[in-house]
């Protein structure tokens, strides 16, 4: 077939609808559509590239996947029931187990939790597939429910010592079961076995029963979901993750006026503020893979410097840290009018609720540099606030006499001030860069 | 490119003198997407390379990407998988070659995605370039992440990515819009292409790559490191489908910039290191040759089918039989109107095609379904799903059809004139090389054109059985598999270093002491 260029320009035209990208499209078209053989259609293409054409459109819409949002109320509902049940516990295993061993079981137990869930969400749970890939993981599912299963058997034998371990098994548990999207009947659960002790089932039986549930629970949520040949996120990366989320959970056992055993309420309510002002502001988070990333797909490259993502992107960042702040305050404003009178001093009350709000403070911040990959800053954080949390209990800190969880949130403020105006400044840089 | 590096990387050998080697070489056989954890053409293929050429040492490193599980092929014993790199996974960076107490403390390499970016997608860069820094990825592996989240590496992108963007010349266009978000996404490619050239290899020498694409990558560092030489097998042009699905695409512009332009800067790389370009067809020898491959690297070898024995008659049920996957690249939406235009002449005609609905083309398959029903074809056209025996279906058929927009040299094509099948087909690829005498053509997409053949053979069918005997004669003269795998034997030792000039012990591993080399 001979076919001047000009003909075989309107042939790659009526093909694409459009004018060719290069050369080489207009080849694949005279070809694939041409019936023209590779020998003819490269040098015809080469030279239909070269006709003039009117230039590309000045702009396009691009879609944006939106991120499915988490199942947050079901999540919420789920954490805030294992907290309770937990709290429920404090008390009977006290007088049970003694007020001693009970206070060293949660000391440890909270920051080896908080620990092991920033490791488990880093590892696996990125994505909606994140227990797929635990199930795939084969080596630390099985070493996972090894550890589980003699937890279970060492409450039977050794409830005081197994005491801590078995508090981590729910907390850690809980997380993977609501993550399933089965917080709610995981919850009922809880509730009803809380229930039981009420009507005079043994503590340490009901904690055993806790226990065993939330392991059975776990299995199941993990066997049930379709395993992904995916790879988790490597070990190092989930490792640092989970010291970070281990060193700032360090500030809540540190701080000795945060008591674990003595107060009727008992500090881990004093927890649900926070934990419930930390999910609304991750829940705004995700608007960075919609609202942001929708500013940057609608801005040209060639104006890369304006202003205009960065502003989006710092409204979200204030968004996020403005409701942490507001739901915090608000709900711990009515735990306190809630359990005040049940309080041993209610100064007592009003400063643990604060200082644990300061603590979802540090969380927020170190999460946040975490999630983008600035993990030294994430680190420096964790540590500062761990460092003025100490020096202020021992009364080392110079200056105003804040509580420790106060002073170690306006310290980590401080110090994550840079990075995290680093990370506005170039929202695309920031994306790009998380690697 | 510098001259340390363009020292490093070795002239192109001859692949026609040969080498006198007398040991068997240790092949690593580099493939994307394919063998051993997908079924497909190109898998069966290299399955077919390694187990009838036994005498040589096989080792395998797979690119995967998407939601690829363990291997479906089971290796024999003489093939070592010696590596997988799951792209866009989250698989943990390699260790740095070397000693560990030996290693010195190196600075990140904050132009390195500046000049991936400039020697993959900038239309007239020198492919090569590229290589230094590739070498780079490969000795310090410890330093990509730490390079990749560093700002100024992402300010030199930036830098970099808007001169490509304002590069034009007379064979390519202005670039199309491009946005902000595409720009992180491509970095997040960049920062996979570096990690793909930093995944070691074993110690080998000769690596074949089975496309121009991903899996070169790994080569071309051996290559500059090791002098080891590169064969590339090219079945279907991976530049060229890559403009193939961007044109049939609904995606926008620059998206669609970015797919052509990576694959058209991965396939440049490829030639440029490739010792010897071996296609299946000459047909394809084009493009290499209009990509940079001079004509005297370019070997074709032919694929070949196991020796027929004597054809079965044909049915004379006027059966039209076609294999291939439910791919747009078969173009399936044309045989099902061929179909279509062949019934209304010949009302007792059924069709029966045979092959899977490929990962990732489901919508494709639904489309081809939705076709079938609006043509109204009911049982005339019977989707056949998978065969294990692509070639004993083939005795079904009175004709063969392919209706393929893109192919290198088919075997179902290979496996019809076995079988003193004729075939109907477009011409496309290496098409014409196989058919030649054997069959009737005509261009892709003509349905008219495609429906007269069909037709013309199925009412004679004398004719058919005279066009069929030639193609079964053609096999047994041109396209015996033992002739194609005694291309790869004769290929694959010439280019091998003979052992006289690398010595009797194992070279060293690109993990070991020698990359630093």
């Amino acid at each position: 077939m001979r076919i001047t260029p000009e003909q075989a320009a309107a042939r790659v035209r009526a093909g694409l609808g459009r004018d060719p990208q290069d050369a080489l499209e207009a080849s694949v078209v005279l070809e694939a559509w041409g019936g023209l053989t590779a020998r003819s259609a490269l040098p015809l293409a080469r030279q239909v590239a070269a006709i003039p054409r009117p230039s590309s459109p000045a702009g396009f819409s691009r879609r944006v996947t939106g991120v499915v949002q988490s199942e947050s109320t079901r999540e919420v509902l789920g954490l805030i029931a294992t907290l309770l049940a937990t709290t429920a516990w404090v008390a009977p295993l006290a007088t049970a187990l003694g007020a001693g061993s009970t206070e060293r079981a949660w000391k440890i137990a909270l920051p080896i939790s908080l620990a092991v869930q920033w490791f488990l969400r880093r590892r696996y749970l990125t994505d909606a597939r994140g227990l797929g890939r635990l199930r795939t993981d084969r080596g630390v599912a099985a070493g996972g429910t090894v550890l589980s299963l003699l937890v279970v058997v060492a409450m039977l034998l050794q409830p005081a010592a197994a005491l801590p371990a078995a508090l981590v098994v729910t907390w850690v548990g809980g997380l993977l079961v609501v993550v399933r999207g089965w917080g709610i009947p995981y919850a009922a659960c809880l509730l009803a076995a809380t229930a039981a002790m009420g009507l005079g089932l043994p503590v340490v039986t009901d904690v055993l029963l806790v226990v065993t549930l939330t392991v059975a629970a776990v299995a199941a949520a993990i066997v049930t979901c379709p395993p992904s040949s995916l790879a988790p996120t490597p070990w190092p990366r989930s490792l640092v993750a989970g010291a970070i989320g281990g060193t700032t959970a360090l500030l809540i056992v540190v701080d000795p006026t945060v008591e674990w055993s003595s107060w009727r309420p008992f500090p881990v309510i004093a927890l649900v503020p926070c934990l419930l002002g930390t999910v609304w502001a991750s829940r705004h988070l995700n608007r960075i893979w919609t609202v942001l990333l929708a500013a940057l797909a609608s801005t040209d490259f060639g104006d890369r410097s304006s202003r205009r993502h960065r502003r989006v992107f710092g409204r979200i960042i204030v968004g996020a840290f403005g409701r942490l702040v507001l739901l915090t305050a608000a709900v711990s404003v009515l735990t306190y009018a809630l359990v005040h009178s049940v309080a041993t001093s209610g100064r007592g009350l009003a400063l643990l609720l604060l200082g644990l709000g300061c603590f979802g403070v540090v969380g927020f911040v170190a999460a946040l540099l975490e999630s983008f990959s600035r993990l030294l800053a994430a680190g420096v954080v964790a540590v500062v606030a761990v460092v003025v949390a100490a020096a202020a209990a021992s009364g080392r800190l110079p200056g105003p006499d804040l509580p420790p969880l106060a002073a170690a949130a306006v310290a980590a403020a401080v110090v994550a001030l840079w990075p995290v105006a680093r990370l506005v400044s170039q929202p695309d840089r920031t994306l790009a860069t998380m690697i | 490119m510098s001259a340390q590096v363009a020292a490093q990387v070795p002239a192109p050998v001859d692949a026609t003198a040969g080498n006198g080697a007398t040991g068997a070489p240790r092949v690593l056989l580099l493939t994307e997407g394919t063998y051993p954890h997908v079924v497909g053409g190109v898998s069966t293929w290299c399955d077919l390379l390694v187990r009838g050429l036994p005498d040589l040492q096989w080792a395998v490193f797979a690119f995967t990407a998407g939601d690829v599980g363990e291997p479906v092929f089971e290796l024999p014993p003489q093939v070592r998988a010696t590596g997988r790199l799951h792209l866009w996974g989250t698989a943990r960076v390699p260790r740095p070659p070397g000693p560990r107490r030996a290693r010195t403390r190196t600075r990140n390499r904050v132009h390195l995605a500046a000049e991936i970016v400039e020697g993959l997608l900038g239309w007239s860069s020198d492919p090569l370039a590229l290589v230094e820094g590739l070498v780079w990825c490969r000795l310090h592996p410890d330093r990509l992440v730490s390079t990749f989240r560093d700002e100024d590496t992402w300010h030199h992108y930036t830098v970099a990515l808007a001169r490509v963007l304002t590069g034009a010349d007379g064979s390519s266009g202005p670039a199309p819009a491009f946005d902000l978000s595409r720009a992180v996404d491509l970095y997040q490619t960049v920062y996979w292409l570096a990690r793909a050239a930093a995944e070691p290899t074993p110690s080998a020498d000769v690596s074949l790559v089975t496309a121009a694409a991903w899996c070169s990558l790994p080569a071309a560092v051996d290559k500059a490191l090791h002098g080891r030489p590169v064969v590339l097998s090219e079945h279907g042009l991976y530049v060229r489908e890559s403009y193939l699905a961007a044109v049939r695409s609904s995606d926008p512009a620059a998206a669609r910039f970015l797919t052509t332009r990576l694959a058209r800067g991965l396939s440049r790389l490829t030639y440029a290191i490739a010792d010897v370009v071996a296609p299946v067809t000459e047909a394809n020898a084009a493009w290499e040759e209009a990509l940079g491959v001079a004509r005297e690297r370019i070997v074709a070898i032919p694929n070949g089918v196991p020796v027929p024995g004597d054809p079965r008659p044909a049915p004379r049920s006027r059966t039209v039989v076609s294999v291939g996957r439910l791919d747009p690249l078969k173009d399936v939406h044309t045989m099902l109107r061929v179909a279509a235009a062949v019934r209304r002449r010949v009302p007792d005609v059924t069709f029966r095609h045979y092959g899977p609905v490929p990962q990732g083309q489901e919508a494709y398959g639904d489309s081809c379904l939705a076709l079938h029903r609006e043509l109204d074809l009911g049982a005339s056209f019977e989707f056949m799903g998978a065969t294990t025996d692509p070639t004993g279906v083939m005795g079904e058929a009175d004709v063969v059809l392919m209706t393929s927009i893109s192919e290198g040299f088919p075997m179902s094509v290979l496996e019809a004139l076995s079988q003193a099948r004729p075939v109907v087909t477009t011409l496309v690829g290496g098409v014409l090389d196989a058919v030649r005498g054997a069959g009737l053509t005509a261009p892709p997409g003509d349905v008219h054109a495609l429906a007269d053949a069909v037709t013309t053979l199925l009412v004679d069918p004398d004719l058919a059985e005279q066009l069929g005997e030639r193609g079964h004669r053609r096999v047994l003269r041109l396209f015996g598999q033992q002739r194609c795998l005694d291309g790869y034997d004769v290929l694959l030792r010439a280019v091998a270093p003979s052992p006289l000039d690398v010595g009797p012990a194992d070279l060293p591993t690109t993990t070991a002491a020698g990359a630093g080399r």
